[in-house]
């Protein structure tokens, strides 16, 4: 009995401490913006978001901006595991491909996926390919470099198993060696979300009408903080958000894993 | 029992080139398996049985030798030999029933043949409640019954068991071991099972193989036949044989 109820309370704290460090941020931001005046505090960016709702930013309220980034990362991100993964499984497991193709992949993955940007604009424009290209460039890499690893851990003493009892190779592939790599896979796609959002938003920033990066360049060249700001927090809830959602994909795709 | 020869091996040797010098691992061994007999390889940790059961399965080749299968030589993994891995071996991303079918699926069995076989033989390995449960989920005993169900349920005639219950507690090793004979002599197969410890060769085997330290060759053979079943680990005839095996080992095993 009285180890359930130390359970409770210390369930209950979980529960506050959380609450607990979020508004010591808002306290401390506030702090800050009254003692230097340099930047507004969270009660006017408050207020500006309530501003953007009645008059948008490019025919756009703030949900719009959002979805402009996010479906950017979306649909880069979906393109990246159905081109990585793949990618990824044939330089694991078959080694003729591994060494054609393997440098050539060494040598593009240090290219940061803005330095693509100007290439990128001759060939694409400055529509939403380009900067879906761009996101792209950005996410695929740690898919296959996760892939790759996840395939070349598997342990052989399972493929050896699976051998013994008669699999063949396509089978080895589908039923051992892809999930075996599952969990390596997606960590991949975690931090390809993590970079695609970085990268939407260098993207917007330097050329866009729409979309999160795009309202913290206007509000700094309007001399609008609080536009930025607002912006920078939906970065992070809505960064947060999407790991999140990632984490859940995970556990319902890989039950095994489950405490 | 008849005596018809199931397994013949001859003169298997693997050896290693490791740049300056060749090493030996297992060295011309020669011996029988009987159809439907229960032969266990005792040998010295480290000895390379690991090695030659890998050679008889087919997954690893030979340097030299040969491994016949009812006089057909074993050349890759065959449907005819299932192994029981020394650390399981299961797929952690597969439940109990998924794992004990996987011979008969890449056979190409149909799901619901599948269920029914499989069933079977995760009932005789006393896993029933657990057909859905991840292997993480399982204790150690619990695993390599799931293995040992996955080697049955593929319907082989020759069962490789490489050390299955080294890594148990000595309480549940002595259950597993009742458990195997008891499936053993309801699905009459043939055995070979290796260990290192030597009253568990004397308490299952109807014959007891001595490899000596590396490089593996052939030491000594025993029939235990005559000891008759069930065992008991405190007969006289049982200590007396466990003795005479103890003085021939190179090592003080375990």
């Amino acid at each position: 009995m009285k180890v359930s109820v130390r359970f409770i309370i210390k369930r209950i704290i979980y529960y506050i401490l959380p609450a607990l460090s979020i508004f010591l941020l808002l306290l401390m931001w506030t702090a800050v913006a009254e003692s230097q005046k340099t930047i507004p505090n969270p009660f006017e960016v408050f207020e500006r978001f309530k501003r953007l709702q009645d008059r948008p930013i490019s025919n756009t309220g703030i949900i719009g901006h959002i979805w402009a980034s996010l479906q950017r990362v979306l649909k880069a991100l979906g393109i990246s595991i159905l081109l990585g993964i793949p990618f990824g499984l044939l330089i694991g497991w078959s080694e003729s491909f591994r060494y054609l193709f393997k440098p050539l992949f060494e040598i593009f993955r240090p290219i940061p996926a803005i330095a693509w940007i100007p290439l990128v604009s001759i060939w694409f424009g400055v529509g939403e390919a380009s900067k879906i290209t761009i996101v792209f460039l950005g996410a695929v890499m740690p898919i296959v470099v996760n892939t790759y690893t996840g395939v070349s851990m598997v342990p052989k003493l399972l493929t050896d198993a699976a051998k013994s009892f008669g699999a063949s190779h396509g089978q080895l592939l589908t039923d051992i060696v892809l999930p075996s790599s599952l969990q390596a896979i997606f960590a991949g796609i975690k931090t390809a979300l993590g970079i695609g959002w970085m990268v939407v938003l260098a993207a917007e920033m330097i050329s866009a009408k729409s979309g999160l990066g795009f309202l913290i360049i206007r509000g700094s060249d309007s001399d609008d903080i609080a536009l930025t700001m607002v912006s920078m927090v939906f970065i992070g809830v809505i960064g947060a958000l999407l790991s999140t959602v990632c984490n859940l994909l995970e556990r319902r795709i890989c039950p095994w894993t489950n405490e | 029992m008849d005596e018809r020869v199931k397994m013949r091996v001859r003169d298997l040797s693997k050896v290693f080139f490791t740049g300056k010098e060749d090493f030996k691992a297992v060295e011309n061994i020669s011996l029988d398996v009987l159809e439907n007999e229960f032969l266990v390889i005792l040998g010295p940790g480290q000895a390379g049985k690991t090695l030659f059961i890998n050679m008889l399965s087919g997954l690893l080749s030979p340097t030299t030798g040969t491994v016949e299968l009812d006089g057909e030589q074993v050349t890759g993994t065959s449907l005819k030999i299932s192994v029981v891995f020394q650390k399981t071996a299961i797929m952690p991303w597969k439940t109990t029933i998924q794992n004990v079918e996987m011979g008969l699926k890449y056979q190409g069995i149909s799901s619901n043949e599948r269920k029914k076989i499989s069933q079977q033989f995760i009932e005789l390995v006393g896993l029933q409640g657990f057909e859905n449960s991840y292997p993480r989920q399982l204790s150690g005993g619990m695993k390599q019954r799931v293995g040992i169900a996955r080697a049955y349920a593929a319907n082989p005639e020759v069962l490789l068991m490489d050390e299955p219950f080294g890594s148990l507690d000595a309480q549940t090793r002595y259950a597993m071991q009742d458990e195997i004979l008891k499936i053993w002599e309801t699905n009459k197969r043939t055995v070979i099972f290796i260990t290192n410890n030597i009253e568990e060769a004397v308490y299952l085997g109807d014959r007891v193989i001595l490899f000596s330290q590396r490089p593996a060759r052939v030491k000594a053979e025993y029939r235990l036949r005559d000891l008759g079943r069930p065992r008991n680990y405190v007969d006289r005839a049982f200590l007396e044989m466990r003795q005479m095996i103890e003085k021939e080992t190179d090592l003080a095993l375990e």
